[in-house]
């Protein structure tokens, strides 16, 4: 084994990481927030120039042609930098599009995808959308992520017509408010927008010529679940180190609180963990690049301890910093309010877990 | 990134499997189940030659010292395959996972030729010496005495958690050399072999049944010069040093946690509730906590892989996050195992007799919680040698 990152993909961390301090700075963040705009295009413009919207895109599309690593790389950037992008939802999309999708459909999508010219929502992953007895399709979902600025919205449709139980149609959908209800999801969360409860109104858009079988499904799964652990965790990374300062910075009882065992042992605790999740979600990118029939459980496992971890976390943070935690005035209430929505975007809190105690024989 | 075996790891995997199954047979688990005290050390003298003649003892270390200069993840498949096949704790480790290595970066040339092959063969066996009754966590404050007369040092003082003195050859031991010095500035470390006299070693008996470390009482032991290592008054990096390859060494018990995992699966697969209609692992409650608990283990076996990438040959601070986890997740996992077994039927003889091993190993957990640094000094350590927190 050699569980670390090659030259290359240091060298793309440190761009992804200097592409986010230049172009995602906490007061873009801010501002944003008391905004109205969808998202930070610049930021998005930036990543685009850089190969990151196009990472799962093939190069002869204008893609970077690279794999989740890569993409979990840059997501890791933008999770700890609040960054107001739909950049999972457009990466999923993009891998589905080039997989199944017929050359037109490639044409028609992927280079304007890896040019950051539009960006993408996608519903049914978990809980698939279906048919009623007319064929119509139908399917509720919320909270959605980019539901009210996609330019895209990817349905993916069980296919029980052909008596298979493991098999999925997934739908372009490019007039979003034709084909479905859009009401916004309300949220705390400022650092993103378009946040959307999306119901079908029976219209389906087109389907991608090709279908997912089972594997093909649990890889969109895991691909979902292991991006999102991963922008948890660089989250994460960075409300630890905020704690960690302030605890360095303030003084009570004449010295600094990081000099008192309960502040040290708590940072301590929650350094071991961020550690933990951190061999977790680099083991699941890596098993959606590499070894795919481990993918599902190692994406599942990233992400029960995400939403456990970030969450413990982000919430620690304010409890080190005391009452001005517990004001806006300070950035740690931007972290917790992202993770408790990351907590229920790609499925609801402990379907992970479930999923983990289904295949608690294989875990072993 | 590979979190796969190469080819080369491959097949070097499968033939440590095959020499495991070859050697490490049923009859040789019940001739070790017969043996005790010092006929117990001879057998397992016997099996770390074997390893050594394998080329699976001290895999990584340099050639020139008795090893393969292989890289760190050769050793660590060495490590996962024995504790996949359930072998017997190495009492060894001491020796070739904390000294010997110490002594590859610290000792004299002549003290590497002298003692570093019969390490790694098995010849001899090593304890440390560093705990004693006041001085645990504290060690840098630690009272035991060594003075220099006439071209001799005399130890007097006393040492305590000494595991394995009973029946080793050398003790690896911190003494204080001067006192004038800053605490942790006047310490020096001596090889004592533990033949010398003046030297009593008092068996300790421990709470899960075994008497496996001990009291020792140095009364006016004389030991030459040559058995300083590295500088006078310069003991206290090589106990820093020593210890960081202990909580690296110890931090292997996370493959023995994916293997306990297993084990927690079958018992849970094969055991039935008192009432006789289900089956543990069919239990809500048994499969959230087991789930719970192998998620940790897969931690810790992830975690060996990536910092083993990481530091290399050189274990730092982050060894302090391995061991704490690794040691703190046994305990856990050991109290779940009595758990399941506090739900069998345990008027069932069978059942009565696994309760009894699991009950010994439960106990034996909370020994590593403690040993090689509590967990709260290696949370101490985490927090202010990797996070930079004042002391």
């Amino acid at each position: 084994m050699q569980f670390s990152f090659t030259e290359d993909q240091q060298m793309i961390r440190d761009t992804a990481e200097s592409l986010v301090a230049r172009s995602c700075q906490m007061t873009e963040v801010r501002a944003f927030g008391d905004g109205q705009s969808d998202f930070v295009d610049a930021l998005w413009q930036d990543l685009a120039k850089a190969g990151f919207n196009g990472a799962l895109v093939a190069e002869s599309h204008g893609g970077s042609g690279l794999g989740m690593l890569e993409a979990g790389i840059a997501l890791e950037a933008l999770g700890g930098a609040l960054a107001p992008v739909p950049f999972l939802s457009t990466t999923a999309v993009a891998d589905l599009i080039g997989r199944l999708g017929s050359d037109e459909q490639k044409s028609r999508y992927l280079s304007k995808i890896a040019a950051g010219q539009i960006s993408a929502a996608i519903v049914g992953c978990p809980d698939p959308a279906h048919r009623d007895e007319n064929g119509a399709l139908r399917g509720q979902w919320a909270p959605v992520a980019n539901a009210e600025s996609a330019d895209l919205l990817l349905v993916v449709v069980a296919d029980t017509a052909t008596g298979d139980a493991d098999s999925y149609s997934v739908n372009v959908i490019e007039d979003i408010k034709d084909s479905c209800t859009v009401e916004t999801f309300d949220t705390m969360d400022r650092t993103r927008r378009g946040f959307g409860a999306i119901t079908l109104t029976g219209a389906a858009g087109v389907p991608l010529a090709g279908s997912l079988d089972g594997d093909g499904y649990a890889r969109l799964g895991a691909i979902l679940a292991a991006g999102s652990a991963v922008e948890m965790l660089g989250g994460a990374v960075q409300v630890l180190e905020m704690a960690k300062t302030y605890a360095m910075e303030r003084v009570q009882f004449g010295r600094p609180i990081g000099a008192f065992q309960a502040i040290k042992h708590m940072l301590a605790d929650q350094l071991v963990a961020l550690e933990g999740l951190r061999s977790l979600v680099w083991a699941a990118l890596w098993a959606i690049d590499n070894a795919p029939e481990e993918a599902p459980l190692a994406a599942a496992t990233a992400k029960a301890v995400a939403d456990q971890v970030a969450l413990q976390l982000a919430g620690e943070n304010i409890q080190i910093h005391g009452g001005i935690g517990f004001t806006a005035d300070i950035d740690a209430h931007l972290y917790v309010k992202r993770v408790q929505l990351d907590r229920l975007v790609w499925g609801p809190p402990g379907i992970h877990t479930d999923f983990l105690e289904a295949h608690l024989e294989e875990m072993a | 990134m590979r979190l796969t075996d190469s080819t080369q790891e491959a097949e070097f995997r499968t033939y440590v499997r095959d020499w495991l199954a070859d050697n490490l047979t049923d009859q040789w688990r019940r001739d070790f189940g017969a043996t005790e005290g010092r006929e117990r050390i001879d057998f397992l003298k016997d099996w770390q030659g074997r390893l050594f003649d394998a080329g699976l003892a001290v895999r990584s270390w340099p050639a020139a010292f008795g090893g393969r200069d292989a890289p760190l993840a050769e050793s660590l498949i060495v490590f996962e395959e024995l504790a996949n096949a359930d072998a017997p704790p190495d009492v060894f480790r001491i020796g070739v996972r904390i000294i010997a290595p110490m002594i590859m970066e610290l000792a004299s040339e002549d003290q590497r030729t002298r003692f570093l092959p019969h390490i790694a063969e098995g010849l001899n066996l090593w304890s440390q010496g560093f705990s004693e009754p006041d001085n645990g966590s504290d060690l840098s404050a630690l009272t035991t005495r060594a003075i220099l007369k006439n071209g001799k040092y005399v130890i007097n003082g006393q040492k305590v958690w000494n595991t394995y003195g009973h029946l080793a050859d050398y003790c690896l031991l911190l003494a204080r050399t001067n006192t004038e010095a800053p605490p942790h500035k006047g310490l020096t470390a001596f090889i004592v072999p533990l033949s010398t006299r003046g030297i009593d070693i008092r068996p300790l008996r421990q709470i899960n049944g075994q008497q496996d470390f001990n009291e020792i009482f140095l009364d006016d032991v004389e030991v030459a010069e040559d058995a300083v290592v590295g500088e006078v008054d310069g003991g206290w990096i090589v106990a820093m040093t020593m210890l960081g390859f202990e909580r690296r060494g110890i931090s292997v018990l996370g493959f023995a946690c994916r293997r306990l995992f297993q084990r927690l699966i079958d018992v849970a697969r094969v055991t039935s509730t008192r009432d006789g209609k289900q089956r543990l692992i069919d239990l809500p409650g048994v499969r959230e906590k087991l789930t719970s608990v192998g998620i940790q283990a897969r931690i810790a076996v992830l975690n060996n892989h990536r910092f083993a990438a990481m530091s290399g040959g050189k274990p730092g601070a982050e060894t302090s996050m391995q061991k704490l986890h690794t040691t703190e997740l046994n305990k856990t996992m050991h109290a779940l195992a009595l758990d399941l077994m506090g739900k069998s039927d345990l008027t069932d003889p069978h059942a009565r007799s696994q309760f009894s091993e699991w009950e010994r190993d439960y106990l034996t957990s909370f020994g590593m919680t403690i040993a090689g640094g509590t967990s709260q000094i290696q949370r101490n350590i985490i927090s202010e040698r990797l996070l930079g927190l004042p002391r």
